[in-house]
């Protein structure tokens, strides 16, 4: 109970008016970042960072950290409205946020994003208050071996988004597949599937993938099928409408609460950050949420497991960024990187010799949390008029966004070549009845999944044992062999039970 | 046309086991770097057949091909073509106003509006604020 101590005189520090500017400002920025595809909080925080020399260290990292996470705010707004997720944590979002939008609901898809993201993400600042040295510390157990197990675990529940037909889901898992393991193989040194070309050499870019298969192809799908966008706005027109009721909100809160703890526990282990926290939270909630049919097409219960998850997956990854000086990703490090500018050094340490630092930090989580969930909410208005701009118009404003969000992620006019051919690529996908989803999820998850591995069998020399070594490991072995096995056995018993009915008594 | 996407996986499948025998299925103590392609490639090819198949026999659910689908990236490609004179903003402004006088028939006054406003935000946001170094064209603007 000291944390709640020293957290009440952080609040001292946080309330102070340029300490609370800096929130806002953060906020904002945040916000607009977010929702600008191409554009993810890794670029806003580099962005920012020289205009925080001046300021003395908390100020300036109030303002980095709230830019943080209120591009997880951000990112869901273009996910939901145009089908264009604004950066990777966002992409879960997109697959039921804007079937929503489409079926006129856009203001509910928006309003239980940011209920979801403020709740995930005050549940992380929670935990982080009261167990966050503690916490940095067991995401150290996940070695390689504990990793690889969690990303299968991952990849087991491909299966629940390949839909009514697995060959067509199948094939989109090796497209993907073979997707992620184009460019240069970090194991051995040597390129691979890059056809010579030098903008390979790094992979497959992720933007431009994204942006392709969900908004250039929804471009494409608007020009063919013009019929089906005639203006959806006419089912909510007030603000009030684009409020979560009361039924629905009891909906969403148990999905919040366990997403956003299991979000900020995977936002605390080095190397899994917010996109995988969103991929993994909403795959659970497909599994076991009793709405889980309607899950992938339009339900709120996907967009509350992807945003409070990514939201507590931000706020997890301070963890073992503040007591152990590890970042979780590109963004944490560059926040590591502005600590060490101003002479800060993270770890066990920091907490005791800078307390005013530290929990002047965490405090202003908690305002910032709050500042963001109004100028989101504050931001709808606006937002619906997205919504009601007629397709037409929509239709050369996306592509234009397309090409810019695609051109600014390494300014390479390759990428936006590499976007137009995922986007028809996925036009003839459609057409096939191949989903992309899959695609995406395999694309993400196979180069970690790659890499753990590697690790895992170099540490081990070979030996399987890595993969049942901890007590963690073998927990994931087993979840990992039940949920492979539970599809098989469901459907015998399925069998059974039919062939027991039709038996004359 | 129904095909054509599992035609491309097939390929791509043969492509990828190919090469993926060729960097080394195990090396040293683990995967090596065709492990993976050589999963990806033969999953692809199984299933895209199974797939083809199911198609013939008229099982799967797809959509109808509409040769409008080319649009947007043809136009798109005209629009990095003429940055490259022109330079990406005004090029941008062009595509947007071109798309909407021709494709969907809308006013001078409304076309000019929308396209102008998409590109003073555009400016306003990449240009001036991220400063996002766009081709310039050859005439030297932005």
């Amino acid at each position: 109970m000291e944390n709640l101590q020293f957290l009440w005189q952080g609040f001292q520090v946080a309330l102070t008016m340029p300490n609370l500017v800096s929130a806002l400002v953060g906020a904002i920025l945040g916000l607009i970042v977010g929702a600008v595809p191409g554009i993810g909080s890794l670029a806003g925080v580099a962005l920012l960072l020289p205009l925080t020399f001046r300021m003395n260290p908390t100020t300036a990292i109030i303002a980095l950290a709230t830019l943080y996470y209120s591009n997880m705010y951000g990112g869901a707004f273009s996910a939901i409205l145009l089908n264009i997720p604004g950066d990777s944590p966002a992409v879960m979002t997109a697959l039921d946020g804007y079937p929503l939008a489409r079926s006129g609901k856009a203001g509910l898809a928006l309003s239980t994003s940011i209920v979801s993201s403020f709740i995930g993400g005050t549940l992380g600042i929670i935990i982080l208050t009261i167990s966050g040295p503690l916490l940095a510390r067991w995401g150290l157990n996940f070695g390689p071996g504990e990793l690889t197990l969690l990303i299968m675990f991952a990849m087991t529940s491909i299966g629940w988004l390949l839909g009514e037909n697995p060959s067509t889901g199948l094939v989109a898992t090796g497209m993907g597949l073979m997707f992620a393991t184009v460019g240069v193989d970090m194991a051995m040194g040597l390129p691979r599937f890059d056809f010579g070309s030098v903008h390979l050499l790094s992979g497959v870019p992720f933007i431009p993938l994204v942006i392709g298969m969900f908004g250039f192809s929804q471009v494409i799908d608007m020009v063919v099928n013009k019929e089906k966008y005639v203006s959806v706005g006419v089912h909510e027109v007030s603000f009030r409408d684009s409020m979560l009721k009361w039924t629905e909100l009891k909906r969403i809160l148990p999905v919040n609460l366990r997403q956003g703890v299991l979000g900020t526990i995977i936002g605390v282990m080095p190397g899994a950050g917010a996109t995988a926290a969103s991929f993994l939270s909403y795959i659970m909630e497909k599994r076991i949420n009793k709405n889980r049919d309607n899950i992938g097409k339009g339900a709120i219960e996907g967009i509350a497991a992807a945003e409070a998850s990514n939201n507590g997956a931000a706020m997890g990854a301070f963890a073992p960024l503040l007591t152990l000086g590890i970042p979780g990703g590109g963004t944490t490090a560059v926040l590591l990187g502005g600590l060490m500018m101003w002479g800060l050094r993270p770890g066990p340490l920091l907490f005791r010799e800078n307390p005013d630092f530290v929990w002047g930090l965490i405090s202003s989580m908690y305002i910032g949390n709050i500042i963001c969930l109004i100028i989101a909410f504050a931001s709808i208005p606006l937002m619906m008029k997205v919504v009601r701009v007629p397709a037409s118009v929509m239709i050369p404003i996306i592509s234009v966004v397309c090409v810019i969000g695609t051109y600014t992620v390494n300014n390479s006019l390759f990428d936006v070549y590499l976007m137009i051919v995922m986007g028809i690529l996925s036009y003839f996908m459609g057409i096939a009845g191949i989903p992309a989803a899959p695609l995406l999820l395999t694309f993400v998850l196979t180069p970690m999944l790659e890499g753990y591995v590697r690790q895992a069998f170099d540490i081990s020399r070979g030996s399987l044992s890595i993969f049942v070594g901890s007590n963690i490991a073998r927990v994931l072995l087993a979840l990992t062999i039940i949920f492979c096995l539970s599809p098989i056995v469901v459907n015998i018993m399925q069998k059974r039970k039919a062939k027991n009915g039709e038996a004359p008594a | 046309m129904r095909y054509v996407a599992p035609v491309i996986a097939l390929l791509m499948g043969v492509y990828w086991i190919i090469g993926g025998f060729s960097y080394g299925l195990w090396v040293r103590n683990g995967p090596g770097g065709g492990f993976l392609p050589v999963i990806g490639g033969v999953l692809t090819i199984v299933f895209s057949i199974s797939l083809m198949l199911q198609t013939r026999k008229g099982k799967n659910e797809g959509a109808e091909f509409n040769w409008k689908a080319f649009l947007p990236a043809g136009a798109l490609l005209v629009m990095i073509l003429l940055s490259q004179v022109v330079g990406m903003l005004v090029s941008m402004a062009i595509y947007i106003f071109a798309w909407l006088r021709i494709m969907e028939k809308e006013g001078l006054a409304k076309s000019l509006a929308i396209s102008l406003g998409t590109a003073l935000v555009i400016y306003c946001v990449f240009f001036a604020w991220l400063r996002v170094p766009f081709p310039r064209g050859i005439l030297g603007l932005i």
